[in-house]
């Protein structure tokens, strides 16, 4: 019998791994996770989360002390009326996403769950493994039937050299809302693998937010398809890249028919010799006229050590549409500490105004889940 | 008053930035209780005497001295001028997203607080002192709670930073065309608020090339600033002389030309 160590093992060769000149790696490099060794990563039990109670009516579970499995048990849970267990349908074993593939090989709590028509859910999903070492692969499914709502809170918490890897799928029916937050804060040599898969209906809303803090390496794949148009998403990621740490974000967002909407808005601290990547894939074919699609990228770039690599991707074939993008790596405005310092505010001080000051757009518009999340540590 | 030392004297200052000199020599002396005006064509040196003065790190200080209550300022980072009581009204108050002004203008009066040896505001006591102060301008609070600057018209943003000279109680405020872009209220406003806070004890100085904020607070001194250099010194009459025949018998008297002939 083959051993999930076997597996992981096997899947850690230089063979099955992306290769680095493949386009959507080319700019991110893999060898924090190689770096990782298989044969010492295992479930680690989780830590009661240092969170405050989760508010009224809001369902929290956790990392279980198997270190595979939620606490408390989603089956003994009592979920809100039309809120139902269902299984997680298996991992496409051809997924493009390393981290369907690699997750397919780890232990890690899996959770989905069936929202009837009209249901609603406040979900709180803490995953902080209690060790270093930990594998840790949670796959989360959420099938959301018409006009049922889903607000979400993902913390992933990565100790030291862990490796976690996230597959997150929904799908939303008309006039479903799937509002996710998702926070990533880890150790500097942790590494972690977010894939999403978001299937929209005409009349949906999926907004989906990360705040990304720490790592070694962290990539965030959310793919979403708005089967036929008509349905609105939107992302505001954060990244807080320093030290060493890369991190990623490989976003992609199909329209598969007419009307509709997406407003994408990626910021990006770097400082020290870390990195970001943001790739943003736009898929606009013929058949989805009158999309209106606003994406924009902004690096902040702290050190002169820092690296940014933006690589906007917008496939446009429909010609009634509107698609705007924008880009900006900046660094610390000259005026804007004078004119801070010039009131007396100290040089560091002031820089830390500035970079708090930029982190703020999505700070200040966190969902009300993971704002409610103390955020010491996470802004510099 | 000439026995005691001047709060700001300028000797011999000039500037530069790069290879390009903007200040060729400026000399000014300015006591306690003093109200001055700098005056000048568009592009004379103005702002970059008041930023130099501020310690903006753009401008190289090639020759002379800017003495603070005697002590050269010359090692002193922006920041510590702005504690001892220097301060600049921006020509162009810079916007910063996301940096809330109430959060700023707390973190600004407790800095210079501090450096006069008072006690910290805490939040709930900054708050009453920003009150009082508001009402000096006709702020609208609503200001307070947006990024500082952001989105504010001229006269919002000028009106901040009065504001600001109302809470960090400066010993000199050098004011860069504080009138320019202001209505005829907000004009009056901003005049009152100065010469509120003018008193015996510290000293303004007024940038601008309009006659009419000098309407509103009289100068005992007007200068007249041209080719990097405050070329004549005269009382408030001389504002006068200058809004009636314009700038150029300042270059004729000085022996410069009009700005024309001088090659830059
Ligand atoms: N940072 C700078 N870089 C280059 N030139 C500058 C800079 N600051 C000022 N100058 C030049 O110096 C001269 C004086 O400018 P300024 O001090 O702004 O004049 P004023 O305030 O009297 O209108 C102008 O010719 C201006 O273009
Ligand atoms: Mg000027």
């Amino acid at each position: 019998m083959t051993t999930t160590r076997d597996r992981w093992s096997e899947a850690l060769t230089p063979a099955t791994l992306p290769r680095q000149a493949r386009d959507s790696w080319r700019f991110t490099d893999l060898a924090p996770l190689k770096a990782l060794d298989p044969g010492r990563l295992a479930p680690r039990p989780g830590v009661i989360p240092d969170l405050p109670p989760p508010a009224p009516g809001v369902v929290r579970l956790c990392l279980g002390p198997d270190g595979v499995s939620f606490s408390p048990a989603p089956a003994d849970i009592s979920w809100p009326a039309g809120v139902q267990v269902c299984a997680v349908p298996p991992d496409v074993a051809d997924a493009p996403a390393l981290a369907v593939r690699l997750g397919a090989l780890l232990p890690g709590p899996s959770l989905g769950l069936q929202l009837a028509p009209g249901a609603r859910l406040r979900l709180e999903l803490v995953l902080q493994p209690a060790q270093a070492e930990a594998a840790l692969a949670p796959r989360l499914w959420f099938d959301l039937a018409e006009d049922a709502s889903l607000e979400l809170a993902l913390g992933l918490w990565g100790p030291a050299d862990s490796l976690l890897v996230a597959c997150v799928g929904a799908r939303l029916a008309a006039g479903a809302e799937l509002l996710e937050g998702q926070r990533l804060q880890g150790a500097d040599s942790a590494v972690a693998l977010v894939s999403g898969q978001v299937q929209q209906a005409p009349g949906s809303r999926y907004g989906r937010t990360a705040v990304v803090s720490g790592w070694r390496l962290a990539r965030l794949e959310p793919q979403v398809c708005q089967t036929e148009g008509q349905a609105v998403t939107t992302f505001r990621d954060l990244a807080l890249a320093r030290g060493q740490a890369t991190i990623d974000l490989h976003s992609q967002v199909r329209f598969g028919g007419p009307e509709g909407r997406l407003d994408q808005l990626q910021r990006a601290l770097v400082d020290d010799g870390a990195q970001s990547v943001f790739n943003g894939v736009v898929q606009v074919p013929r058949e989805a006229q009158r999309t209106d699609a606003a994406q924009l990228s902004r690096h902040l770039l702290l050190s002169t050590r820092g690296r940014v690599d933006t690589i906007p991707q917008l496939e446009i074939v429909a010609d009634d549409v509107r698609c705007t993008h924008g880009a900006t790596v900046s660094s610390l405005s000259d005026d804007e500490l004078f004119y801070l310092q010039s009131r007396g505010v100290d040089r560091v001080l002031a820089c830390r105004l500035l970079t708090r000051g930029f982190c703020r757009p999505i700070f200040d518009d966190l969902p009300p889940l993971i704002a409610a999340w103390p955020s010491e540590g996470l802004l510099p | 008053m000439s026995d005691r030392p001047p709060l700001l004297e300028i000797r011999g200052l000039r500037a530069a930035v790069g290879d390009l000199e903007i200040l060729r020599g400026v000399d000014l002396c300015v006591h306690a209780g003093e109200i001055h005006a700098v005056m000048g064509r568009n592009g004379s040196g103005k702002s970059t005497l008041s930023k130099v003065i501020a310690g903006h790190p753009s401008y190289r200080v090639t020759a002379g001295q800017i003495l603070y209550r005697g002590q050269d300022v010359a090692d002193l980072a922006p920041e510590e001028r702005a504690r001892a009581g220097l301060f600049l009204g921006f020509q162009y108050p810079v916007e910063i997203p996301g940096v809330s002004n109430r959060e700023f203008l707390r973190v600004a009066t407790n800095a210079r607080r501090l450096a006069r040896g008072e006690e910290e505001l805490d939040t709930f006591s900054f708050d009453d002192h920003l009150e009082q102060r508001l009402a000096l301008v006709k702020m609208d609070p609503s200001f307070l709670d947006r990024s500082l600057n952001e989105g504010f018209s001229g006269g919002e943003k000028k009106r901040n930073e009065i504001l600001q000279m109302a809470l960090l109680e400066p010993a000199v405020a050098i004011l860069d065309e504080t009138d320019s872009g202001l209505d005829i209220d907000a004009l009056r406003i901003v005049a009152e608020g100065v010469r509120q806070l003018a008193g015996p004890d510290n000293a303004t100085v007024l940038i601008t090339h309009y006659q009419r904020l000098l309407e509103a607070i009289t100068p005992q001194y007007v200068h007249v600033m041209a080719h990097g250099r405050l070329l004549r010194t005269g009382g408030p009459e001389l504002a006068l002389e200058l809004e009636r025949r314009g700038y150029d018998w300042v270059d004729a008297e000085a022996g410069l030309g009009s700005r024309e002939d001088v090659a830059v």
